[in-house]
């Protein structure tokens, strides 16, 4: 290598130290000033107790927030996964055709990339009026289920491709049928994978507000008693003691009780992953 | 009497043409060895008897006869379940050892515990590891060393009552002492099953079969 190489290369690996440096530092701030900013809020009584003060949210707690949050996330993953994973499943082992099998990636890709905001009308048109659901934790969980519904086909499609091509011939080889061996052998050996990548999305899926806006999210609700109730959701609320400039402070509670949550979720969904990796 | 006959057999990929005008017999409770150069169609011959060919993008002219039937009058799970196949890596399911071996039983219908504990049992003698595995059944199989996990593989393949086993190149990634036992437990098959075997070790061949049929020329040695 000559000398003029060598200070390319040199320049490069500075480069890319800092540029990891530097997306590792505006994390850690962010999560930083959120810590040291929402911590002051944080006490048992902000976290199980309902909102109160007038205007609501200026004092008392974010109890049902956290809940309705919980609850959107667990209908959203119910509804995408169910999609997703069928979806996966078709296009790994029952679809022939390379034509459809690229038209369903085309699909899943456009569906990806769809702003959250319009997949929110989309949710309010289609299920709140026609369909009459109203604004209900149904509404948004759905609306909410099709903004992941992407994310966790892609994942689950790479991880049933990754399954070592020898194992699932030995399972032909013996004469089973495809749908013996996805339930029996494939879908268990993916679990943990499988798992985690509807984890993911779910966070991603509690983190959005732009989708529940309008087809469910409440400024105040208690627990929701059913699923055609409104609900109260951490982003939303968090919208709001801002936006209408209610309290900054339990605003920054409200952000740090979501990331606590997210965070959790991710670590989760990450520890998941590296367990699955044994199988293969 | 021959289980197999092989007439004009010509197997493609596409547009490549990988076994031409190929016809052979396989004579029923014998070991027949297939040899030749890599890339020869040695592997392919294999998966077409079984129909996996199809499966994998490849077709196939010419006549096949298992039993003196074409074998595309057979449903291909029935092919599957009378015709084995054993690949060249060890390929147990990351299950337990109990499990590997009732995977395809349970799918057949056998639900009777005893029914499938005698299967067990049976296919894992027959593969000669029961004595190396019998209180150890519910470990995990891909803990078993390379050649252990080879045996388990044929065991497996023996669990839905084949009468021809096929096996790709089974000794490849194992070391001297494992391939002496599969070796073993081939040449103790020869009574229940007919065996096709892909070598790259023309030694091998010469230890174990009773025929060997040299693929890329198309001749019985």
């Amino acid at each position: 290598m000559d000398v003029s190489e060598k200070v390319k290369d040199y320049i490069f690996k500075i480069w890319i130290v800092l540029s990891t440096l530097a997306v590792v530092t505006v994390v850690v701030f962010i999560l930083g000033y959120i810590f040291k900013n929402g911590s002051k809020a944080i006490n048992m009584e902000f976290i199980f107790d309902n909102p109160k003060g007038m205007p609501i949210g200026s004092e008392g707690g974010v109890f049902p927030a956290i809940v309705g949050s919980l609850f959107l996330m667990a209908i959203a993953c119910i509804f995408a996964s169910i999609l997703a994973i069928s979806t996966a499943i078709y296009t790994v082992f029952y679809c022939k055709s390379n034509k459809i099998e690229s038209f369903i990636h085309l699909i899943v890709q456009c569906m990806a990339g769809i702003p959250s905001i319009v997949l929110g009308l989309f949710g309010y048109t289609l299920l709140v009026l026609y369909l009459r659901l109203g604004r209900s934790l149904l509404s948004a969980g759905i609306t909410l289920g099709i903004m992941i519904f992407p994310y966790i086909e892609v994942r689950v499609e790479k991880t049933l491709r990754e399954v070592n091509k020898f194992v699932v011939d030995s399972s032909y080889a013996l004469g089973v049928s495809t749908g013996y061996m996805i339930f029996k052998l494939i879908i268990p050996l993916c679990r943990t994978d499988i798992i985690s990548a509807i984890l993911l999305a779910g966070g991603f899926a509690m983190g959005a507000s732009a989708p529940i806006i309008l087809t469910g999210a409440v400024i105040f609700a208690p627990i929701p008693k059913s699923l055609s109730s409104p609900v109260m959701a951490l982003p939303f609320h968090l919208y709001i003691l801002t936006g209408e400039g209610i309290s900054l402070e339990k605003a920054y509670g409200t952000a740090l009780v979501l990331i606590i949550i997210l965070l959790l979720i991710n670590i989760i969904s990450v520890v998941l992953n590296l367990k699955g990796k044994e199988y293969r | 009497m021959d289980i197999i006959k092989i007439k004009d057999l010509s197997v493609s990929y596409g547009d490549k043409k990988v076994l031409n005008n190929l016809s052979m017999n396989i004579e029923k409770n014998k070991i027949t060895a297939l040899i030749g150069p890599s890339g020869c169609g040695k592997s392919t011959l294999l998966s077409t008897l079984n129909l996996m060919i199809e499966d994998n993008g490849g077709s196939f002219e010419g006549e096949i006869l298992f039993k003196d039937k074409d074998i595309r009058s057979y449903k291909k799970d029935d092919i599957r379940r009378m015709i084995g196949m054993v690949f060249q890596k060890p390929t147990p399911f990351p299950f337990s050892i109990y499990k590997n071996l009732t995977y395809a039983p349970i799918y057949y219908g056998i639900k009777d515990k005893n029914k499938l504990n005698n299967i067990v049992e049976s296919t894992l003698k027959k593969a000669g590891l029961y004595e190396e595995v019998k209180n150890d059944l519910n470990m995990k199989a891909t803990k078993l060393s390379g050649g252990q996990q080879q045996r388990l593989c044929i065991a497996r393949a023996l669990t839905v009552g084949p009468e021809v086993l096929l096996l790709d190149e089974p000794c490849s990634a194992l070391d001297a002492k494992n391939t002496a036992k599969i070796e073993e437990t081939l040449l103790k098959f020869s009574k229940d099953y007919t065996i096709i075997i892909v070598t790259h070790n023309l030694d091998q061949a010469k230890r174990i079969a009773d025929y060997t049929f040299e693929v890329s020329q198309g001749t019985v040695l």
